[in-house]
């Protein structure tokens, strides 16, 4: 493997991490929408760095990206929809009101 | 690179996907139908929906007898999309869950407004993304199913636009559910870049090539798809979301969930991670013991405490998922291919008195519960004066989920335990066992409820629509008809050439 790949592995490990991390952590639901693209798009620098100095280099990651980038877009509409409903219901788009079903 | 694709024709596709084909054609006509339709009209559309699926039972059903050999199908496909008897036998299994699910529905959408069209063709919709999962044998393909399944699931949680409950059960769904897709996009990534290819099939060559010299993205890939599969199937330690959602969906909707859903994620973990990280399956299958033991205890521990319904079937679903890791988490020590097939006949025979149990039983929950108009264990209370009926079939379905002779449940649970024991695993066993009867605890809660004697005069006794009896009929027959003679599904199961003739 060429030593470059390994920089852009560690960017796509960094990018991916901090989603994970604002998934978890943090209390607004835009701001997970957005950590959750964080973390599609890190996969896409993964596959598009394979795709060009991966062990076997071939254009199907770049095809598997652009999937990816569809996907992450229809989530995240769903995703906003969803919010507006519960927008219009609770008038929160705060985390810690998400409280109406539990244990 | 991969396979050359001969030629694309649209025989070849209607031969290989027609059963997806007819869904999605009747999706999009229902989408644009819906604009003409007056509000009497709309009250067909669900049943268009069952047609379709009927059609597209048959199709595949036709490809099941029509099954050719393993090159023959890859070649028609490039092996991207394999038509193997594996892949059908889930299909069958959803298709099935979908029409009960929209038989279901049909009483539900009589009392609950929302919108008909909408609601029927992303149901078809979630199960083609099913059956796509079962069927592809490429990742990006396989990822497009289960995007299109989890998608139109998210919505059809969150349909009930005027009930916050609903929409927040979307929103932790959605929330969850994503990240599940980001962590498996992110283990199949990593596939990609060490074998070059997304084709499960070559995939699991190169995997076995790589793993002495990069063990450690194998084993990070492998561990993100897993944990991304396992927030799908609501396996411990990713169950947290499976209550709330369960809880806010739509009732139908928690049974297609619990039932549909939950059987494709597990056609996909089969199919994906068995298959790529087979070459080393001993050095991991550790992991799948430890997590399998884990979703028992806690579904069933979990479960006892439950007083709303549907979250109590949501922790018995969690416990089930659980039972249903057992035949893959001991293939680890199984040392013959034939154990992988013993090992698929369990899962399918769970799998499929599991459907048809969770569909029954949720027919009833959805009647009861809007009945009393409240979710609460003792909405059931002396259910047997109101509906004998309902109250006797009721107590067969829990006593299939707790795995009580002469039902379904009973042989499927044996058969795992004896998979179990056959493959030495007898720690899984063990607590397999004990944890059925901790489930015994909370199935019989609710039958003694349903039993006891209501204190306050006659209550009037419960109407049930035909729809919803049909449903109870049909798993009814199914569950004490494979209780009675599991043969009969089981000479089929042994039949089947899973994965194409040699």
């Amino acid at each position: 493997m060429e030593p470059t790949i390994v920089r852009f592995l560690l960017l796509a490990a960094v990018l991916f991490s901090l989603g994970l991390f604002g998934v978890l952590w943090k209390r607004n639901i835009i701001i997970l929408l957005v950590s959750i693209e964080l973390m599609l798009n890190a996969v896409n620098i993964n596959l598009i760095a394979f795709s060009r100095l991966g062990l076997v280099p071939n254009i199907n990651g770049q095809v598997f990206a652009l999937f990816a980038m569809v996907i992450a877009a229809s989530e995240v509409a769903v995703g906003l929809a969803v919010l507006i409903a519960l927008y219009r219901n609770r008038n929160t788009s705060d985390v810690k009101d998400m409280n109406l079903t539990k244990w | 690179m991969g396979p050359i694709i001969e030629q694309l024709t649209f025989q070849s596709v209607w031969d290989i996907m027609g059963a997806e084909v007819i869904l999605v054609l009747t999706g999009f006509a229902l989408l644009v139908l819906d604009l003409f339709l007056d509000k009497e009209q709309k009250k067909l559309v669900p049943w268009l929906g069952i047609l379709s699926l009927i059609i597209a039972g048959g199709l595949v059903v036709r490809n099941m007898i029509n099954i050719q050999s393993a090159t023959e199908i890859g070649q028609l496909s490039g092996y991207l999309y394999v038509m193997d008897d594996y892949g059908s036998i889930f299909k069958l299994i959803f298709i099935v869950g979908s029409i009960l699910t929209l038989l279901i529905s049909i009483d539900y959408l009589n009392h609950v407004k929302l919108p008909k069209s909408e609601y029927t063709y992303l149901l078809l919709f979630a199960t083609v993304g099913a059956m796509v999962m079962a069927s592809s044998l490429d990742l990006i393909t396989i990822f497009i199913g289960l995007e299109l399944l989890s998608i139109a699931s998210y919505i059809l949680v969150g349909m009930r636009r005027d009930s916050a409950k609903s929409a927040e059960a979307a929103m932790k769904y959605l929330v969850v559910g994503a990240v599940g897709t980001a962590l498996t996009l992110y283990g199949m990534s990593f596939i990609y870049g060490l074998t070059g290819t997304t084709n499960i099939a070559m995939a699991m060559d190169g995997i076995a090539g790589v793993w002495a010299d990069f063990e450690f993205l194998v084993m990070l890939s492998l561990v993100m798809m897993l944990a991304g599969i396992g927030i799908k199937i609501s396996m411990v330690p990713f169950q947290m979301w499976t209550p709330d959602t369960y809880e806010g969906a739509p009732t139908p909707i928690t049974a297609f969930l619990s039932a549909v859903s939950k059987a494709a994620a597990f056609a996909m973990l089969f199919r994906v991670v068995l298959f790529l990280f087979s070459s080393h399956i001993n050095e991991w299958y550790l992991i799948l013991v430890v997590l399998a033991a884990l979703t028992m205890l806690v579904g069933n521990v979990a479960a006892v405490t439950q007083k709303n319904i549907k979250r109590l079937m949501a922790y018995s679903s969690i416990a089930q998922a659980g039972y249903l890791l057992v035949p893959i988490a001991v293939l680890g020590k199984a040392q013959s291919g034939l154990n992988v097939f013993q090992s698929l006949s369990e899962i399918v025979f769970y799998l499929a008195a599991y459907v048809l149990v969770t569909m029954g039983a949720f027919a009833i929950i959805s009647l009861v519960t809007r009945d009393a108009d409240s979710e609460h264990i003792e909405s059931f209370r002396g259910l047997y004066q109101r509906s004998p009926f309902l109250a006797i079939s009721m107590s067969i379905f829990l006593l299939s989920m707790a795995g009580m002779p002469i039902t379904a449940g009973f042989f499927g649970k044996f058969l795992i335990i004896l998979g179990a024991i056959h493959n030495q695993s007898f720690w899984l066993a063990g607590i397999m066992f004990g944890t059925s009867v901790i489930s015994f605890y909370y199935y019989f809660g609710i039958m003694r409820l349903m039993f006891k004697k209501e204190t306050d005069g006659i209550e009037p006794k419960l109407q049930t629509s035909g729809t919803l009896s049909l449903v109870v009929g049909i798993a009814l027959i199914v569950t004490i008809g494979l209780g009675v003679m599991p043969d009969a599904l089981m000479d089929v199961l042994g039949k089947l050439a899973w994965f194409g003739k040699a």
